[in-house]
């Protein structure tokens, strides 16, 4: 039940991205919501949950490109993954802590797409790489929000077991 | 203990999900497998959906433009302005370009375009994303558009159809790498030589099939040559030579070359023949 509500949000997602984000280009950069979806899944879940969610769906948004099937699926497994490792590091839970979160992995995850797009062959200007981290990072943090309530809904309430007097970092 | 085991399985999981990955890219990158299949079935599905979107989206995306493309829309209204009284000087000139282009092909025996039947098409969708450079139009399989065939514009040769999706085709742009190989002629000396995209900076590089000895005046026309090695018919306008240098053996030249036709309009027409057109 868990997995079909996790589809279902996924698929909403690319198609939010595909119709309405996909024709906003900002300064040579586009929003991408379908790494903020790999992002969320880890913060709601755990590593392995993130890294299949964000293979799962950037599967399904690869078939959709022209770029190399599998490229998207794979930088946003390990990104899923990344958020995920990171999360657990984190004891505290705060809305400040997940925002940053959100941003420095939607950066990271629009470099390293970058960096493997270059090694298979896909033109990528270095020039504008700057334009697009930004639009990518921004859109997701002003998203992160309703990614939230649709991912708290398909996995599920937060187990709560942190207590807010606890150190942020171990 | 507990957290270590865990974290043991998720790293496996992981390493799972990066071979599944990369054995992916691999049977993309070869051609082989149903990645191809499950494309087209994907664009097929979502097709609907991307119209619907249109649909709703365009009068937002009209409101935004309005708002934040103000001044832009005046600068690109004053540009057209200068553009027509150029044009209006140029139109005498072009009457006697014109004749000496059909001289030339007559002269080379090419395929006049022409003739070839063409289907008129609107761009409905760029690129998904900001690594991706091709572009949708509302034609397809029904239209007798077929994989390959050459997109143009008024201008010249602005793609091929890279995939037909159901009613609808991606076109791959021809500044884009991944379009390969074009077979070109220069107008003035009619030497061939074959050209790619040059990575991110929007022209063209022809690498071989140009002498030495020939002379080439930079802003001198290119054309496609229609030759056997080229899928593209012959003596569509691709653009003018930006820059000339020798090759590193100095035995041949190499040209940038800027592309004449871009894709500011809503419009592409695909020409209709694949083999046929050579």
């Amino acid at each position: 039940m868990i997995a079909a509500r996790v589809a279902l949000v996924a698929v909403v997602t690319i198609l939010v991205q595909v119709t309405l984000l996909s024709p906003i280009e900002i300064a040579g950069g586009r929003p991408n919501v379908v790494v903020l979806f790999a992002i969320v899944a880890a913060l709601q879940t755990n590593a392995e949950r993130g890294a299949v969610a964000g293979f799962g769906a950037g599967l399904a948004f690869d078939l959709l490109l022209d770029t190399p099937a599998g490229l998207t699926a794979l930088t946003l497994a390990l990104v899923g993954w990344g958020v995920g490792a990171a999360k657990d590091v984190v004891l505290r839970s705060s809305w400040m802590i997940t925002l940053a979160l959100v941003v420095l992995a939607s950066a990271a995850a629009t470099l390293l797409y970058a960096a493997a797009a270059v090694v298979f062959g896909v033109a990528v200007d270095p020039a504008a790489l700057p334009a697009i981290v930004a639009v990518i990072a921004v859109a997701n943090a002003l998203l992160s929000k309703p990614m939230r309530w649709a991912l708290r809904w398909a996995f599920g309430p937060e187990p709560r077991v942190r207590s807010r007097d606890q150190l942020i970092f171990r | 203990m507990a957290r270590s085991r865990r974290f043991g399985r998720s790293r496996f999981t992981l390493v799972l999900l990066v071979l599944a990955s990369l054995t992916i890219l691999t049977l993309d990158y070869r051609d082989t497998g149903p990645i191809q299949g499950a494309r087209g079935v994907a664009g097929t599905v979502v097709s609907p959906f991307r119209t619907a979107g249109e649909f709703i989206a365009t009068p937002f995306r009209n409101g935004w433009n309005g708002i934040f493309g103000y001044s832009d829309l005046e600068e690109e209204n004053r540009e057209l302005r200068r553009e027509l009284d150029r044009i209006r000087g140029e139109r005498v000139e072009a009457g006697a370009d014109r004749e000496e282009l059909d001289e030339l092909r007559q002269l080379n025996d090419l395929p006049v375009p022409d003739t070839i039947p063409r289907v008129t098409a609107e761009v409905v969708s760029e690129p998904l994303t900001s690594f991706d450079s091709t572009i949708e139009i509302n034609r397809g399989a029904g239209d007798g558009i077929k994989e390959g065939m050459s997109v143009v514009t008024d201008a010249g040769l602005v793609g091929r159809v890279l995939r037909v999706q159901g009613g609808r085709s991606r076109v791959v742009l021809i500044t884009d790498p991944a379009f390969g190989d074009v077979a070109v002629r220069l107008v003035d000396s009619g030497e061939v030589a074959l050209a790619q995209s040059s990575g991110t900076d929007g022209n063209l590089e022809a690498r071989e099939g140009v002498r030495s000895g020939t002379v080439v005046e930079r802003g001198e026309s290119v054309v496609t040559s229609g030759s056997d090695r080229s899928p593209y018919p012959g003596g569509i306008p691709v653009g003018t030579v930006e820059s000339v240098a020798r090759t590193g053996d100095a035995v041949e030249k190499t040209l940038v070359i800027e592309p004449i036709a871009n894709l500011d309009g809503r419009y592409v027409v695909v020409l209709l023949c694949d083999e046929a057109c050579t």
